[in-house]
């Protein structure tokens, strides 16, 4: 079957750009429309048009190619928008980058290389929506990790694994940063007091200069000891459940006199002993230990 | 302050670095916490504090409206402030904080040192 052109959109107030972009995308195989102005944009949108990438200059009549970012991000998040610019407002471009144009094009411009940035970022666009397909018809995973310790990012992996319970749909995104906290926890608590054998009572409570945990820990970092030891992580979900299995080579610790004590235990804690235990335990619906103690499970069920 | 994501989403992300607003009213000392808390920010939070805690104010009001996530190293720099407050007879509280974040600072008692609100 062939695939239906892809449809750019166009705006520019010079008559002169509209038509030669028109002329030189429709001669690539795209299908080209066109506007004068963010507002005739906004109606075409109104209207229910459906396009593929915006290509847009800032200087605009009206509303201006930033304003018109800004508005279109709000009614359609993903939709590629390239902005044209001149010298005087490149650093208006630079900054509209940052916050959510794909890229930009400075006047005068080659209509060669207009084509290859447009050519570059509808691949990289079907590239994320075929990723997005895929994980569309998904029903099971299972990730397993192994690390060590120096130099891994407890962050870094819970971010990746919140992120694939986010392409599956489990939930809604305040419920994944919960989950993505309760992973960091996990992960801190196997690398820090696991592998690192770090004990939170020295955290302490100063506010100026370095706490003895972190020089410890950065001198645990360096020493192979500690620093070679490996952490094995395990992350598997469905649409009704997920877990995550953390295991150290540390010592393990007594989970079973902790567990009872926390159980019990209605007091404050305002040292750093425990609370990001509290953490886990408050997300999750289940919690396991091994015998002895240097791996955890947590279970969460989608209450949906 | 609003923030657009890298895939465009507006509002603050918790990927974007976090970031401080403080301001002076009357003899409260307001700090707008922007964005995720996670372990390195917090270091970043501390640091803050530090140069925070020394000047004017009776109460620090911390806005965390704008968090969608702090860890449990980000809660532990809140209660070194607190407890830092505490010693110079300062007090201090939180508001705009979301459900989730309010479940989770009530789960580890954190209301029963200062008020929280949502």
């Amino acid at each position: 079957m062939e695939k239906s052109p892809e449809k750019i959109l166009v705006v520019d107030d010079e008559e002169l750009i509209i038509q030669l972009l028109r002329d030189y995308l429709a001669d690539l195989g795209y299908e080209v429309f066109t506007a004068y102005s963010s507002e005739e944009v906004l109606e075409k949108i109104g209207d229910g048009f459906d396009f593929d990438l915006v290509l847009s200059d800032i200087n605009l009549p009206g509303k201006s190619g930033i304003e018109l970012l800004r508005i279109i991000r709000e009614l359609k998040t993903d939709i590629p928008v390239v902005l044209l610019t001149g010298l005087k407002t490149l650093d208006n471009a630079i900054s509209a980058v940052k916050n959510g144009a794909t890229d930009y094009i400075t006047k005068p411009f080659e209509l060669k290389s207009v084509g290859q940035v447009i050519e570059r970022i509808l691949k990289k666009q079907h590239r994320i929506q075929w990723q997005e397909q895929i994980f569309e018809h998904l029903k099971y995973v299972k990730y397993y990790f192994q690390f060590q310790s120096s130099g891994f990012s407890p962050g870094l992996l819970s971010k990746e694994i919140a992120t694939v319970l986010k392409k599956i749909q489990f939930t809604n995104q305040a419920e994944i940063d919960q989950f993505e906290l309760a992973f960091t926890e996990v992960l801190v608590n196997a690398l820090e007091h696991g592998n690192l054998e770090l004990p939170s009572q020295t955290k302490g409570t100063d506010l100026a200069g370095k706490n003895p945990f972190e020089e410890l820990r950065e001198k645990r970092l360096k020493d192979p000891a500690f620093s070679q030891r490996s952490l094995f992580v395990t992350f598997e979900a469905d649409l009704d459940v997920f877990s995550l299995t953390v295991r150290d080579e540390g010592p393990g610790f007594d989970w079973k006199k902790y567990f009872h004590k926390s159980k019990q235990d209605n007091s404050v804690n305002t040292d750093h002993f425990g609370r990001g235990f509290k953490i886990i335990k408050h997300i999750s619906d289940e919690i396991h230990f091994n015998e002895k103690g240097n791996m955890i499970t947590i279970i969460k069920n989608n209450h949906r | 302050m609003e923030h657009v994501d890298e895939k465009g989403n507006l509002g603050p992300s918790k990927d974007s670095v976090m970031e401080l607003n403080i301001a002076k009213k009357n003899s409260s000392l307001l700090i707008e916490i922007i964005g995720a808390v996670d372990n390195e920010s917090a270091e970043e939070l501390k640091n803050q504090f530090e140069s925070l805690i020394d000047q004017e104010f009776k109460e620090a009001i911390f806005n965390l409206e704008l968090v969608p996530f702090i860890t449990s190293s980000g809660i532990g720099k809140l209660l070194v402030f607190y407890k830092n407050s505490l010693n110079r007879g300062k007090n201090m509280r939180v508001k705009g904080i979301s459900d989730n974040l309010f479940e989770l600072f009530k789960s580890i008692k954190l209301d029963n040192l200062f008020p929280i609100e949502k």
